[in-house]
């Protein structure tokens, strides 16, 4: 994962200048904290491969008087966004592709990022199988080498994160179902606790007499 | 490789009034001698209603649930003469009666099929196989966590089933005794080609399983095929543990 597809999708939803995408990506990805210097190689990372492109003729409004560069998506730019958004997400770094896809996901992209996030639950559970094979072929009793308990070790601080990154997961695609449902766009109905109408609370405050 | 027991594209919902909660969607999974499959999920996600529909427990609302080949509900009186005989089912909670030993508890599925001396009999063989014999003549209530579990998967084995199916066998155990429950359920798989089917509380118990799987909003996610290296052709010559 890198900055260039954070800083792409905000340029595809509004053609903006460096320093504007840079504010905008900190209000939007604040838990990344990306420095403005990461901004600007990105763009210009995107604009070499023609992903995006620089107008410096334009006079924004509220620029003082100063040239900026505005940078737009081209066509080539938004199918590359596309392509991220819909490919695999690392595993490596947890949830940190995945949380960014999500952020800069538009409404009608959640269907297929739930379809997403079950792929990626897959992957999770197939990395769980292969460490159980690792673990059936590792030799029995009480007397390990070093090795082989440290190995452990490693398998089992693996299988909590995994653990996490499942739930974490689970958790994702619940709340997109939940939008989807309450925005009208799912015909699924989501699986949460107290789906049925509310009624009001009995008032603990007696009325006046 | 032919399954113990499949359940194909099964679904169940419960309903509060009019409003209906799906506990299992489209869930299909096949079960093989000598394979253990652990599902993880969180709480009510929906394990036990999948090992009760499973074990014939519980109907589904859709799809099949057939052993050895055979749609359940083909079956007279249905899927639930085999619980107890082809299939077995660990209980958690134990005998009503905290006083009754151990072996009787083992015993108990045998009596009335067999003679009180030869259900003993197998009950304490059981009780030997998976490694609390000396708890035989001890009383329920003097039991410890782990031994209590042990003692339900004696119970659980003592009429030679086929497919063993276990509710999180290993909740409330020490990680000492949620391994060698593991290893003891995986043993069971691979040296007598029983198919096993549990829940687990946690994710690091599904490290002795042969097939992994997790569960939440009734969908099941399960690994793909094991290198088979433990599934036995089914009919397979049970061996003894």
């Amino acid at each position: 994962m890198a900055s260039k597809h954070a800083v792409l999708g905000l340029v595809i939803e509004r053609p903006d200048y460096g320093y504007g995408l840079y504010k905008r990506l900190a209000d939007r990805c604040a838990p990344w904290a990306w420095s403005r210097p990461a901004v600007y190689a990105a763009l210009e990372e995107l604009s070499s491969a023609k992903l995006v492109s620089a107008d410096e003729s334009l006079y924004p409004a509220g620029s003082g008087g100063h040239a900026r560069t505005i940078y737009s998506a081209t066509p080539g730019g938004v199918s590359f966004f596309d392509e991220w958004m819909f490919g695999p997400s690392a595993l490596e770094a947890p949830r940190r592709e995945l949380e960014l896809k999500l952020v800069m996901a538009r409404p009608h992209e959640l269907p297929r990022l739930v379809e997403m996030s079950l792929a990626q639950e897959q992957d999770c559970v197939e990395r769980i199988a292969a460490l159980a094979r690792e673990a059936r072929r590792a030799p029995g009793g009480s007397q390990h080498a070093w090795g082989e308990v440290a190995a452990r070790l490693v398998r089992d601080t693996e299988v909590k994160q995994l653990r996490l990154r499942v739930e974490w997961l689970q958790e994702a695609r619940s709340t997109m179902k939940l939008f989807l449902h309450q925005h009208g766009t799912a015909p699924v109905r989501p699986h949460v606790l107290g789906a049925g109408p509310h009624e009001p609370f009995p008032s603990l405050v007696h009325p006046p007499e | 490789m032919a399954a113990l027991l499949s359940l194909t594209h099964t679904s169940k919902s419960y309903w509060r009034g009019p409003h209906e909660t799906v506990v299992l969607d489209d869930v299909s999974l096949d079960v093989r001698a000598g394979e253990m499959i652990a599902i993880w999920g969180r709480r009510g996600a929906g394990k036990t209603t999948l090992l009760k529909v499973a074990a014939g427990l519980e109907p589904p609302d859709r799809g099949i649930v057939s052993f050895q080949g055979r749609d359940v509900r083909s079956r007279r009186p249905g899927l639930g003469h085999l619980l107890g005989t082809s299939i077995g089912w660990v209980q958690r909670s134990g005998p009503l009666s905290e006083g009754m030993l151990a072996i009787e508890y083992v015993a108990l599925p045998l009596l009335g099929r067999v003679s009180r001396r030869e259900a003993l009999r197998r009950a304490s063989a059981s009780l030997g196989q998976v490694g609390v014999r000396d708890c035989a003549r001890s009383g329920w209530s003097s039991l410890t966590d782990g031994e209590r579990t042990l003692v339900c998967i004696a119970h659980a084995l003592v009429r030679e089933p086929r497919l063993l199916i276990a509710d999180d066998p290993t909740a409330n155990l020490d990680i000492l005794q949620r391994e060698e429950v593991i290893a003891l359920l995986a043993a069971a798989a691979e040296q007598r080609g029983l198919g096993v089917l549990m829940t687990v509380p946690d994710m690091p118990e599904m490290l002795g399983a042969h097939r992994v799987g997790s569960l939440s909003e009734g969908g099941l996610i399960l690994s793909q095929d094991d290198d088979g290296e433990n599934v036995i052709d089914f009919p397979g010559k049970q061996r003894s543990l």
